[in-house]
């Protein structure tokens, strides 16, 4: 006669909706057959109350709930709870709300269901998912560390694995062999140029994965290299910022790290949008660029016009083309080695 | 007509560091100065001509500029264009210590100059 050990699941129901707590802990209780340790609460309070307590394998939210939503509930954990994994389960699905829980961190994302039945397929995919646990390790936090330095703990000890990326507007993933970097992708970049752009971020989130091997492995050469040239290139950027010929005042770089729009006195301008590539055109660093393929068609066009220009005339070697235009100034600079495009808003009195 | 341009130039120029000055106007005739043996006439109206191109085409890119200024290693040329499709480029040396406070108000007096 053989033993088997179960592991019980601890899940974790946050929903206003006390009848439907009710409901499912009955419901699920039964289909799980003793598997399961089902813990609810009406609101964020309540949850965040029982994480501190217990550890639970999985949490499922609902959305619409009055005070902190799911949503927020959802990106509040992100922060507090890192790693812990989470549903979504929600009366009220869209595509939008779909999109920003997935994009928020959520594992799944599931409609309640308007028939009896359908409550086994949303406790199979929560079984599933409660069961689906990282492999052994730590979970925790680590609070002002820079993903060069999370890479280089990685490659340092010729770890294998997938750290993922998430900022408000960039999503991207680092794959790692055996202490290489052996790809990078981030939207619809790819390669060195995608490691560069994230290295270049001033703060976001990431998660560490196990490693998957990626689709095609974009990069080569010594991950020491890769994080040097890195490094160089981010510095690059920030010091043509921090120049007199970038700008004017410090308001500049504040706003480049990052925060809202400012409301700047008559006479100031604040940087809206930033395009740095190499000289063979890759994009290197990218911030707030709504077309970027338009930036580099249109750094490519200066560099063949100043071309034509220099034939024209004794006038030597191109820098750069400054346009003044009624809502700001625009800075187009082209050198061999770096192509950049930085747009300004606000008022100003010279060009060149 | 071409008598307040005529005018206009006269009055302002020539300009310390200034070597070229050239205006095309909406006929596509050009009114051009040359004040340093860098420059021929034929030089710095082709070139016009490229930069009032160059400066179209940046329409294509959502770009609508009332002024540009391309630095060069020896030379920066500053254009201001006029709604009528007029435009004029100062061709100024760029050298350490050539400066001309006045150039950007009478780049701005050209895009306001009635009807060329």
């Amino acid at each position: 006669m053989s033993a088997e050990i179960i592991k019980r699941k601890a899940l974790l129901f946050v929903d206003d909706d006390v009848g439907f707590l009710t409901s499912i802990q009955g419901l699920f209780s039964e289909m799980a057959r003793g598997r399961w340790d089902i813990f609810t609460a009406e609101n964020h309070a309540q949850g965040l109350a029982l994480l501190a307590k217990l550890r639970v394998d999985l949490v499922v939210l609902d959305i619409g709930m009055p005070g902190m939503d799911g949503i927020q509930f959802l990106q509040l954990l992100g922060r507090t709870h890192p790693g812990q994994q989470v549903a979504m389960l929600t009366g009220e699905a869209t595509e939008e709300r779909r999109k920003t829980c997935l994009e928020s961190g959520a594992a799944l994302f599931l409609e309640k269901p308007v028939v009896p039945d359908g409550f086994a397929g949303i406790f199979a995919a929560l079984d599933a998912l409660a069961g689906a646990q990282p492999q052994g390790g730590f979970r925790g936090m680590m609070r002002r560390v820079g993903l060069q330095e999370v890479l280089q703990l990685e490659c340092l000890g010729r770890k294998s694995s997938v750290l993922e990326i998430f900022t408000g507007k960039v999503r991207g993933r680092i794959s790692i062999c055996d202490g290489a970097i052996v790809h990078a992708e981030s939207g619809t970049l790819q390669g060195e140029v995608a490691l560069y752009g994230m290295l270049a971020l001033r703060g976001g989130e990431f998660n560490l994965l196990p490693y998957n091997e990626p689709p095609r492995r974009t990069i080569e050469g010594q991950w020491e290299s890769l994080l040097m040239e890195a490094a160089r290139l981010t510095d690059e950027g920030q010091s043509f910022l921090e120049s007199d010929e970038a700008g004017p005042d410090a308001t500049e770089q504040g706003q480049f790290a990052g925060s809202d729009a400012l409301d700047l006195p008559p006479g100031q301008m604040r940087i809206e949008e930033i395009v740095l590539c190499s000289g063979a055109g890759e994009v290197l660093y990218e911030w707030e660029s709504k077309s970027l393929e338009l930036r580099l068609r249109l750094l490519e066009q200066i560099e063949q016009q100043a071309t034509q220009l220099s034939s024209l005339a004794p006038v030597g070697r191109f820098d750069r083309l400054e346009i003044l235009t009624a809502e700001g100034r625009i800075v187009c600079q082209v050198q061999p080695d770096r192509r950049l495009f930085v747009r300004r808003a606000g008022t100003t009195a010279t060009v060149a | 007509m071409k008598d307040t341009l005529q005018e206009f130039l006269d009055r302002n120029l020539p300009l310390p560091g200034l070597a070229a000055c050239s205006v095309r106007l909406a006929d596509r005739t050009f009114v051009s100065r040359c004040y340093s043996d860098w420059f021929t006439s034929a030089q710095v109206e082709q070139a016009l001509s490229r930069l009032a191109l160059a400066a179209d085409s940046l329409g294509y890119h959502g770009i609508q500029p009332s002024r540009l200024g391309w630095v060069f290693e020896h030379s920066r040329i500053h254009l201001a264009l006029r709604r009528d499709g007029a435009c004029l480029a100062f061709f100024v040396e760029n050298r350490p210590g050539v400066t001309n406070p006045k150039l950007e108000g009478l780049l701005e007096e050209f895009t306001r100059l009635p009807a060329l």
